[in-house]
C-alpha cells in the first residue's frame, strides 16, 4: 500500500515539473533564464526533461521535442483513489520518492495475518504455499501476540504435525561414541579397570602369547594385515617368550603342546591388532593375583570395503583374574553384561576359539526380529595361554564387535553408513534411546 | 569356517534313528556345531577346527549318536595286516617328509558314500591340512597297482604319467603349469628341486603328493579295496588325517588293514587306531564347571563325546586330534552335560577404574559438540593419495601394510584433517553449514616403542559453507582451549595443504601442537569438494 508524498501531492496538482518546461518552450526556444522565471525545480525538470528526451539543451537555449506521455501522472492519479498500481510502476514512483509505503499498523497487521488464517482454514483452501505461517500448527505471530488478537485464532482446526525427527542444530556424538559409553559404563559398574594397547601390534602379542600356532589359518595374509613399514617389532622379556615358545612345542607336562619347531621371526612381524584380546595378553602378563579388566579399541581384518565388511572394526574384550571362577561365573558375567546391554534373553551354545576352552558363543534373543542372534565370544582362557604369562588364577575372557548389535538394533543393512561415509544426515537424525 | 553338508536319509541311516525337528535344530547343534542350512533333504552343519573327526559325514554321526545317547558301546577299530609294504627314500625327506598309509577292503560305495568320501577329503585338506600344506590325501584303487609302493622325491621331468581328469602323459612340471589342480596347489613345492611321488613296483604312479593321484588308480562306484596314503608336513597331523578316513570306511563298512612302512632300517604299522589316555583330575573339573559330579557320572558324560573311562584316566579315540590339555576333556564335559543347564553365578556390583586419558577425551568431545560440532568416526587405515597427495605432500614417515586387500588401505594415517575432508565429499547432498570433528587416533613412527610405532590422539574440526569465515573457527579454538584451560598461541606459517594468508600454528606447553587454516582450493579440488572449507587439528599426545 502506497500513498503519495509532498512532492507527488504537488506534481498531481501543477503537473510534472519536465513537463511543464517542456509546454513553456513548445512554441519557441527559450533561455535558461527565461525558463528558471517559469519553473520552479527548474534542475529536476532539466534532468527529466533530457531523460526522457522532452527537451534538449542548445548552447543556453531549452528546445522542445515532444510532451510527457503522461504515465506518471495517471498512476498518481490512481494511488490518490486508493487503486493499486503496477510493482515496475510503483517502483519507478518509489525512487523518484513520489509516493511512498504506507506503514501499516500493528493492529491492521494483525488484523490482517488473522483473516488469512483463518480464511485459509475456514474456506478449507488447500495449503500450497510454504508460507511459514501456512505450516505452522501454532501460527501465533509477534503481531498476533502485541495486539492479543491471537485469542481469535481457533486452534482447533489446525492440524498437529509431529515432524518424524527432530532436526538437531547442535552438535552430537557419533552413534559409534554413544555405545562404547555404554559399554564403558556396564564395565565400570562392574567393578572392571579399563587397559588400552597399541593399534600396531606384533605378532608375539596378537598370536602367539594366545596359544595361536604360527601355521593358524588366522594368521594367514588373507586375513590379517602385515606391515611393511616397520615391520619387525621388539620382543618382549625373554622368559616370557622363552616360556610360550616352549609351550608351543611341547607343552609343560600338564599340555601336550601344539609340537611345532616356533619361530621367533615370525613372532616379531608386526601386525594391525585383529582383536583387543592382544591388550589382555599384555595386561596378563603384567598382573599378579586377581583383576578385573576391560578394553575398547579398534580392530582390522583385511577385508574389501563393502556394506557388510570394512577393514576396521570396535572390539571389545572383558577379562576376569580370579582365584576358584569357573565356567558358571563366566555365564553369569556373560548374562548381567547383555543384560545391562538391554537383551533379557541370553543363551550360551558350544564354540571354538584356540585360545579358550569351555569356549561359549553367547546369542542374545532379539524382540524386533523374533530370533536368537550370536553376539561375541567367551570362555576361559587354556592354561597354555596363562601359565607362561605367569597367570596363576583362572580367567575368564569374552569379546565382541560393537558395530553388529549397532546395525541389529537400528536394522542398518549397510556398514558404510555409520564408519565410512559418515552420513551426517544419519548421523543427526538417528533416535538413541 | 568349515562347513559340511549331508542328506539327511544318510546322516540317518549311519545314527541308526529318524532325527526329529528338535534333534536337527536344537540338540544337535549343542555338540559344537551350528546349523548352517536346511532343505527337505540336506543338512548343512558348521564344525569347528578342533574336531576334524567330525569334517566326515561318518564322523560326524557317531560323534552325534554319542551325543543323543543312541549307543553306549565304544568305538574301538580293529586291524589287521595287508601284507602291503612302502618304502619311504630319504630323498623325500627335504621335501614332504611325512607319510602314513592304510588299505581299506570290502567297501562298497553306495548312495552317498563316495560323495561323503570326497567331502572329507577336500575339508581335511583346507582345514587340518592347511589347504594341502601340512597334510594332503590320497584314495587309490590298490587293484591297478602292484606292492611294495615307494615314496621318495624326483626330478620334476624325469617322470610322465597321466593325472586324474586328463588323456595323456605329463612330467610333473607341466602337470604344475597345465593341470588345474597343479596351478592351484603349486606354491606348496615352490623353490623344491625335487617333488615327491609315490610309485608303484612297476614304477607306475600312485600319486604326485599333494598335487594330483594318477588316473591309474581313480576310485569308482565298483571299487571295493583302497590304498590311501596321506602326506605332509606334520607328522601328528598325517596319522590324525589317516585315522579320520578309515575309521569313516570303516563305518561304512569296510575293513581296515595296515601298511607296514619301511624307513631306512625302521619298520613301522600304520595306521594307528590305539585309545590315548590322558589324566583327569576330577576336582580340577569340578571346580571349573561347579557342577557336582561324581566319577560315575563324569564316565556316563565323557562316553556322551566318545571318551572311555578307567581309573581317573581318560582314554581318547584315535580320530581325535586336539586334545592337548586335560582342559580340553573338561569341556567336552560341559558340552555333555549341556551348556543349557549351567546355573549362570550373578557378577557383584563394585566400582572400576577408567583410563586417565578418558576424562580428558570425554572434555575435548564434549566441548566440541557444545561448540555445534558433529562428531564423526573414521577408519585409521587411509592410503597415500588420501594422506598425502591430494593434501599437495610427499610421503614420507608412515606405518604402511604389506598385504592390503584394498588400494584403499595401505596405510595407517596421522592427519584427520584428510578423514573429514572425506567425509564433506561424501556429504555434498547434505545441508549446510557442515560443522564436523573427530578425536581418534593417528599412528607415527617411533623407533623406540616395542612395535616401532606410537597411537597419538589427535582432534581435528572443519567448518563447509558457501560462506566461510576464517574467524568464526579461530573462535572455536579459543572456546575450546578456555573449556580446556590451556593456554595457546597462533603464529603465521605456510603449508602447502592449505591457504598462506589463512594458516597459523597453534602453539602450548611450549610446542607446536597443531594447525589452523584455510584449506588450499587446489585441495578441494582433489577431494571434489566445492565449497570452501576452514579446519583446525590438534595432536594431544
Amino acid at each position: 500500500m502506497y500513498q503519495l508524498t509532498k512532492e507527488g501531492e504537488k506534481y498531481l496538482k501543477e503537473g510534472l515539473p519536465e513537463e511543464r518546461l517542456a509546454k513553456l518552450v513548445e512554441k519557441s526556444p527559450l533561455s535558461l533564464e527565461e525558463c528558471s522565471k517559469h519553473v520552479d525545480n527548474l534542475s529536476i525538470a532539466l534532468a527529466w526533461g533530457k531523460k526522457k528526451g522532452l527537451i534538449k539543451l542548445e548552447g543556453s537555449n531549452v528546445v522542445f521535442i515532444k510532451h510527457d506521455d503522461g504515465e506518471e501522472l495517471r498512476k498518481l492519479r490512481k494511488i490518490k483513489d486508493g487503486k493499486e498500481i503496477d510493482k515496475n510502476s510503483a517502483n519507478r514512483l518509489l525512487r523518484r520518492k513520489l509516493i511512498a509505503e504506507i506503514k501499516e499498523d500493528i493492529d491492521k497487521q494483525a488484523e490482517r495475518q488473522l483473516i488469512y488464517i483463518t480464511q485459509k482454514r475456514t474456506e478449507g483452501v488447500e495449503i500450497k504455499s510454504k508460507s511459514r505461517i501456512d505450516e505452522s500448527d501454532t501460527p501465533i505471530t509477534p503481531q498476533l501476540i502485541k495486539t492479543g488478537l491471537w485469542k481469535e485464532i481457533d486452534l482447533k482446526s489446525r492440524e498437529i504435525k509431529k515432524p518424524r525427527k527432530i532436526n538437531f542444530v547442535s552438535g552430537r556424538k557419533h552413534i559409534i561414541t554413544e555405545y562404547i559409553e555404554l559399554f564403558r559404563k556396564i564395565f565400570l559398574s562392574l567393578g572392571f579397570t579399563e587397559i588400552t594397547g597399541p593399534l600396531v601390534e606384533s605378532s608375539f602379542w596378537n598370536f602367539d602369547a594366545l596359544y595361536q600356532p604360527q601355521d593358524h589359518p588366522a594368521r594367514e595374509m588373507a586375513d590379517t594385515f602385515f606391515l611393511e613399514n616397520p615391520s619387525k617389532a621388539k620382543l618382549p622379556d625373554k622368559k616370557i617368550v622363552e616360556r610360550v615358545k616352549a609351550m608351543h612345542e611341547h607343552g609343560n607336562g600338564e599340555s601336550t603342546g601344539w609340537g611345532y619347531k616356533w619361530s621367533s621371526e615370525i613372532a616379531r612381524q608386526l601386525v594391525l591388532r585383529t582383536h583387543t584380546t592382544a591388550v589382555s595378553a599384555r595386561q596378563l602378563a603384567k598382573t599378579r593375583g586377581a583383576g578385573k579388566f576391560f578394553c575398547i579399541g579398534r580392530v582390522f581384518r583385511n577385508e574389501t570395503i563393502d556394506f557388510k565388511h570394512l577393514p576396521e572394526f570396535t572390539q571389545i574384550d572383558g577379562i576376569v583374574i580370579e582365584k576358584d571362577v569357573g565356567f558358571k561365573d563366566l555365564l553369569g558375567y556373560l548374562k548381567e553384561f547383555y543384560r545391562r546391554l538391554g537383551f533379557e534373553k541370553v543363551r550360551f551354545r558350544p564354540a571354538y576359539f584356540p585360545y579358550t576352552e569351555m569356549s561359549v558363543e553367547p546369542e542374545v534373543y532379539l524382540k524386533e526380529r523374533k530370533e536368537w542372534v550370536e553376539l561375541g565370544g567367551a570362555g576361559i582362557f587354556r592354561p597354555e595361554v596363562t601359565i607362561p604369562l605367569g597367570v596363576k588364577y583362572p580367567v575368564l575372557a569374552w569379546g565382541l564387535g560393537l558395530e553388529r548389535p549397532i546395525m541389529l538394533k537400528f536394522g542398518i543393512k549397510d556398514i558404510k553408513r555409520f564408519y565410512y561415509t559418515n552420513d551426517l544426515k544419519f548421523l543427526k537424525e538417528v533416535e538413541i534411546d | 569356517m568349515a562347513v559340511i553338508e549331508m542328506a539327511k536319509n544318510d546322516l540317518e541311516t549311519l545314527v541308526g534313528k529318524k532325527l526329529s525337528d528338535v534333534d536337527i535344530k536344537e540338540r544337535i547343534p549343542m555338540i559344537g556345531a551350528p546349523l548352517e542350512g536346511i532343505t527337505n533333504n540336506t543338512l548343512q552343519y558348521e564344525v569347528f577346527p578342533n574336531r576334524p573327526d567330525m569334517l566326515s559325514v561318518e564322523g560326524f554321526a557317531r560323534a552325534i549318536k554319542d551325543f543323543l545317547d543312541l549307543e553306549k558301546k565304544s568305538h574301538i577299530y580293529k586291524t589287521s595286516d595287508s601284507g602291503v609294504t612302502l618304502f619311504i627314500d630319504n630323498s623325500v625327506k627335504k621335501v614332504r617328509p611325512y607319510i602314513a598309509c592304510a588299505v581299506i577292503k570290502n567297501i562298497t560305495f553306495t548312495g552317498d558314500a563316495i560323495k561323503s568320501l570326497m567331502q572329507t577329503q577336500e575339508k581335511i585338506h583346507q582345514t587340518l591340512g592347511r589347504k594341502r600344506k601340512k597334510v594332503a590325501i590320497g584314495i587309490h584303487n590298490i587293484e591297478a597297482v602292484e606292492q611294495p609302493f615307494y615314496y621318495k622325491a624326483v626330478e620334476p621331468e624325469k617322470i610322465r604319467f597321466i593325472p586324474l581328469d586328463m588323456k595323456r602323459k605329463l612330467n610333473l612340471k607341466e602337470i604344475l603349469r597345465e593341470h588345474p589342480k597343479g596351478i592351484k596347489y603349486a606354491n606348496i613345492l615352490e623353490g623344491k628341486t625335487t617333488y615327491p611321488i609315490i610309485i608303484d613296483k612297476n614304477e607306475n604312479v600312485l600319486s604326485f603328493p599333494p598335487i594330483i593321484n594318477g588316473e591309474l588308480t581313480r576310485v569308482r562306484n565298483d571299487t571295493h579295496n583302497l590304498f590311501i596314503d596321506v602326506t605332509g608336513t606334520d607328522e601328528k597331523a598325517v596319522n590324525t588325517a589317516l585315522n579320520i578316513i578309515v575309521t569313516s570306511l570303516a563305518d561304512r563298512g569296510g575293513k581296515i588293514e595296515t601298511v607296514t612302512l619301511v624307513d631306512n632300517e625302521k619298520k613301522k604299522k600304520t595306521p594307528v587306531l590305539e585309545y590315548k589316555k590322558i589324566k583327569l583330575d576330577i576336582s580340577y573339573a569340578k571346580k571349573l564347571l561347579g557342577i557336582p559330579i561324581d566319577e560315575k557320572r563324569i564316565k556316563t558324560l565323557l562316553q556322551r563325546m566318545g571318551y572311555l573311562y578307567e581309573n581317573g584316566q581318560v582314554k581318547i579315540p584315535p580320530y581325535r586330534a586336539d586334545i592337548m590339555h586335560q582342559m580340553d576333556i573338561v569341556e567336552d564335559i560341559a558340552i555333555a552335560y549341556g551348556y543349557e543347564n549351567f546355573k549362570p553365578k550373578k557378577p557383584v556390583n563394585e566400582s572400576g577404574k577408567e583410563l586417565k586419558e578418558q576424562q580428558r577425551k570425554e572434555k575435548i568431545r564434549n566441548s566440541m559438540i557444545e561448540l555445534g560440532f558433529q562428531e564423526v568416526v573414521n577408519l585409521v587405515l587411509t592410503n597415500e593419495d588420501n594422506e598425502f597427495k591430494k593434501m599437495g605432500l610427499k610421503p614420507k614417515d608412515y606405518v604402511k601394510t604389506k598385504n592390503p586387500l584394498t588400494t584403499e588401505c595401505t596405510i595407517c594415517r596421522k592427519k584427520l584433517i584428510p578423514s573429514l575432508l572425506n567425509v564433506f565429499s561424501q556429504n555434498k547432498h547434505r545441508r549446510y553449514p557442515q560443522k564436523i570433528f573427530e578425536l581418534g587416533y593417528g599412528v607415527y613412527l617411533d623407533k623406540n616403542s616395542e612395535t616401532g610405532t606410537r597411537d597419538k590422539l589427535v582432534l581435528a574440526a572443519a567448518i563447509s559453507d558457501d560462506v566461510i569465515n576464517y574467524g568464526d573457527l579461530l573462535l572455536v579454538l579459543e572456546n575450546l582451549m578456555k573449556k580446556l584451560d590451556i593456554d595457546y598461541k597462533l603464529e603465521k606459517t605456510d603449508h602447502p595443504s592449505f591457504l598462506k594468508e589463512r594458516c597459523n600454528k597453534i602453539i602450548f606447553q611450549g610446542k607446536e601442537k597443531g594447525i589452523i587454516a584455510v584449506i588450499n582450493p587446489d585441495v578441494l579440488k582433489k577431494f571434489s569438494i566445492e565449497k570452501p572449507v576452514v579446519a583446525f587439528e590438534i595432536l594431544w599426545s
